[in-house]
């Protein structure tokens, strides 16, 4: 298994299946190691695992290919590229929860109207690359089509649990790497 | 035209760098992405999250934006829409994108004219190619043009052409010109334009194969029309935007309620208007105009009627809504005068504020006015039902007849004899109010009527001097016999035509406004018709904001069209009343309108009191 993190703007680690030990790629003196190893493992948490050998890529972590990017994205102009852009998408992704949870709790519920909405906040969490909670979403989709109020419910029940799951784990991360800077 | 196709190194690496592109998209979180990824691929990126407000900065810039990049899902307008219109209006390239690959949505951006539908997440990589999107359209222009250059020379019978040709080689130049080193890759694209008279060319060659048979194809079109310098790939596009156009129609024509009325001011003139091709300003401020229409009773903003106000607005008009939407145009229009017409629009129009701004209503004036049903369910939509209002340009093939039919007839407004309407005027505009006194008309030296409160009004632009300005001529009750599109030109005038004249005050000189050349028409639902050579903007709205004040209408009720100097086209757009200041033996080609003679000395009975306004201030007919 081999994971590849890409810290633009702390450094790069190789993870090799081989060992299972962490090797940094580009050393920086000023960070305690210690700090460092729990730092690049939270985030190998929450990335990708990519299976070797193999074209396709399994997902295990909570987020995708799209956080990596935005992590690329990152540079010397805009240096809290990526927590801006999770801070938009948990504004706006809140406001639609709200929404949807108002529209579930009504009596006769307008399916097309919650596939639209739903439909919205896919596209946000694809924002920033939240794997789970864009296949929970695929999934209350298909329940809206089916008109299955019960699945929907219990679909977005779990949605809202993978989505606020992933705001703890993020914001540790930030939280990390905010400091990690400081150091 | 030598237009340089390789790339010489240095200039490549200025393109694509600098692509400006504009995105649209609710999400704020992708707008911040995308915008990010574009400027990473070094081009020049604009944001909004609303589709108007993209729409308003795309005509606010006009050639200020290489490509759009819009969202499917939009709260205040579909993107496909919005893909329509920009393709439409400014002809960019659209990227669609959403979240959703699902076939029949993409199926449905090709459609609409996407040239591009994107999956989110979306890559850079993906990005970073857009401009091959750019680049394609830019060629395919390039080629239009160059196939037209190697085609015949130009016939003079065809302004159109010519202006368009002219418009073109200007373009290039331009292009060359500005960007110095630019490469020619980034030269902008010079389109055909669809003048009025070239689409009407190109309705009827469809009409006439039959718009749904299989035979209907560019070629077939292009060939019908005959118009040398026109390519089939010209013809091919437009037939594309225009089918698009049809289809929506009759979706909506079945959906739509017409007493909703402006419910989707979205979907409106802009196409319609945009697909002419005439001023792009223009055509995008007509459709604010339309699409700002309101019901007087509930939604107009309601100002008592004030000169200051009103100087103030006028000196703030400045645009004439240009789009004869009623009805395709004669045929037989003098290319000569429709070249004139499009230099005149040309140069003389700029973009109209919203229409809002001239309402002068009182609110007591608004409760005495008395809409028919049919009129109330219009709204202040001149006679349209609100899908074929703003679609009308595409309208010949809908059975003329309706068009006649849909003059309301509301009852005349009243002017409550409160209302002294004083259009003051700025000192740009050159017109001059004549002296305002009813009149009743006489019509064949026979017949006197009594007049409408409307032809009162109308009337109360003429004054007693012998030397007739003008003409107002009663279209109202012309029988037209329309059949599938085709105007009978040859049907004489009936009789029954009312004209009355308009005369100047004495003390004015004409000199005051040579040239100026206008006939224009009102209708009952204010549709007035602007025809001339020259025209002047300020004076075309002094006496729209004259006739409007008035008639006690609103001034946002008044659309002006105009058209060359040919007084035979008058009588087949269905207005009810021709506003001309030809006289009738000079410039109405119809003899038959001749039954009206001209009089004299008409009868001032009608106690209707306007104030009469001083030469040096009013606005007159020249």
């Amino acid at each position: 298994m081999r994971c590849l993190f890409k810290l633009g703007h702390v450094r790069r680690w190789g993870f090799n299946s081989a060992s299972s030990r962490a090797l940094p790629v580009l050393g920086s003196p000023s960070l305690n190691w210690a700090s460092e190893y729990k730092f690049y493992h939270l985030h190998a948490e929450i990335l990708i695992a990519l299976r070797d050998g193999d074209r396709k890529k399994e997902y295990l972590g909570y987020l995708d290919e799209q956080f990596i990017q935005l992590e690329e994205l990152q540079d010397d102009d805009s240096p809290n590229f990526v927590e801006e852009v999770v801070n938009s998408y948990y504004s706006d992704s809140a406001r639609l929860i709200r929404i949807i949870d108002q529209a579930l709790e009504k009596r006769a519920i307008d399916f097309d109207k919650l596939d639209d909405y739903m439909h919205q906040f896919k596209g946000s969490c694809s924002s920033v690359g939240a794997k789970r909670v864009v296949d929970e979403c695929s999934q209350f989709r298909e329940y809206c089509a089916a008109r299955s109020a019960e699945g929907c419910i219990k679909t977005f029940e779990i949605i809202k649990h993978e989505h606020a799951l992933l705001r703890k784990k993020l914001e540790a991360y930030f939280q990390l790497v905010n400091s990690a800077g400081t150091m | 035209m030598v237009m340089q196709t390789g790339f010489s190194s240095p200039r490549r690496e200025m393109f694509p760098a600098g692509l400006r592109v504009l995105v649209v998209d609710d999400d704020l979180a992708w707008l911040k992405i995308l915008e990010k990824m574009l400027k990473k691929c070094s081009y020049e990126v604009t944001t909004c999250t609303l589709a108007r407000e993209a729409l308003k900065l795309l005509r606010e810039r006009k050639d200020g934006f290489d490509i759009v990049i819009s969202d499917v899902n939009m709260p205040d307008m579909d993107g496909f829409k919005l893909l329509e219109h920009v393709g439409l209006e400014m002809d960019l390239p659209v990227i669609m994108m959403s979240v959703d690959g699902e076939t029949s949505r993409v199926m449905k951006g090709v459609q609409h004219g996407a040239c591009d539908y994107l999956l989110k997440p979306i890559r850079m990589k993906e990005l970073k190619n857009i401009w091959q999107h750019v680049m394609r359209k830019r060629m395919h222009d390039v080629r239009e043009i160059e196939g037209f250059e190697n085609g015949t020379d130009h016939n003079n019978g065809h302004y159109g052409g010519d202006q368009t040709s002219l418009k073109k080689r200007k373009d290039i130049d331009n292009k060359y010109d500005e960007k110095g080193s630019s490469d020619p890759s980034s030269t902008k694209k010079a389109r055909v334009v669809w003048t009025v008279e070239l689409h009407q060319k190109f309705v009827k060659a469809v009409n006439q194969i039959g718009i749904d048979s299989d035979k209907v194809g560019p070629k077939k079109i292009l060939d019908l029309m005959d118009v040398p310098w026109l390519t089939r790939e010209n013809v091919a596009s437009h037939l594309q935007k225009y089918r698009l156009y049809l289809s929506r129609i009759r979706k909506e024509g079945e959906t739509e309620n017409s007493a909703g009325g402006m419910k989707s001011t979205d979907h409106s003139p802009k196409e319609s208007t945009g697909s002419f091709s005439l001023p792009d300003s223009n055509c995008a401020q007509q459709n604010d105009v339309s699409s700002n229409y309101k019901h007087p009773g509930n939604q107009l903003p309601i100002k008592p009627l004030d000169s200051k106000l009103i100087d103030a607005d006028l000196k703030s008009i400045n645009v004439l809504p240009l789009t004869v939407q009623r009805k395709p145009f004669n045929s037989e229009i003098d290319p000569d005068k429709a070249s004139d017409l499009q230099a005149g629009l040309n140069h003389s129009l700029e973009p109209l504020e919203t229409s809002i701004n001239y309402v002068r209503f009182d609110s007591s004036v608004a409760n005495r006015y008395s809409w028919t049903a049919h009129a109330q369910e219009m709204h202040l939509k001149p006679e349209f039902k609100p899908d074929s209002r703003q679609e009308d340009c595409f309208k010949f093939d809908q059975p003329p007849g309706s068009v006649m039919q849909q003059h309301v007839q509301a009852d005349f407004l009243e002017l409550p004899p409160g209302i002294t309407p004083e259009p003051s005027v700025s000192e740009t505009s050159n017109l001059t109010l004549i002296d305002v006194k009813a009149v009743s008309g006489k019509v064949g030296g026979s017949d006197v009527r009594q007049l409408s409160p409307i032809e009162r009004a109308l009337l109360s632009f003429c004054a007693l001097d012998p030397e007739p300005s003008g003409s107002v001529f009663d279209m109202k009750h012309q029988n037209f016999n329309h059949e599938s599109g085709a105007m009978k030109e040859e049907e004489p005038l009936q009789s029954s035509i009312q004209s009355f004249h308009l005369y100047p005050k004495s003390h004015i000189p004409n000199s005051q406004c040579p040239g100026l050349d206008y006939l224009t028409a009102l209708d009952t639902k204010s549709q007035i018709l602007f025809q001339g050579g020259i025209i002047d903007q300020s004076s075309i709205f002094g006496l729209e904001s004259t006739c409007g004040l008035t008639m006690g209408l609103p001034r946002g009720d008044l659309t002006s069209f105009w058209l060359p100097n040919d007084g035979g086209t008058c009588k087949d757009l269905g207005f009810d009343y021709v506003f001309s200041d030809f006289k009738f033996a000079d410039h109405i080609s119809e003899a038959s309108a001749a039954p009206c003679a001209p009089k004299f000395g008409l009868d001032y009975d009608h106690p209707f009191d306007f104030v009469e306004y001083p030469a040096d201030q009013g606005l007159a007919w020249v």
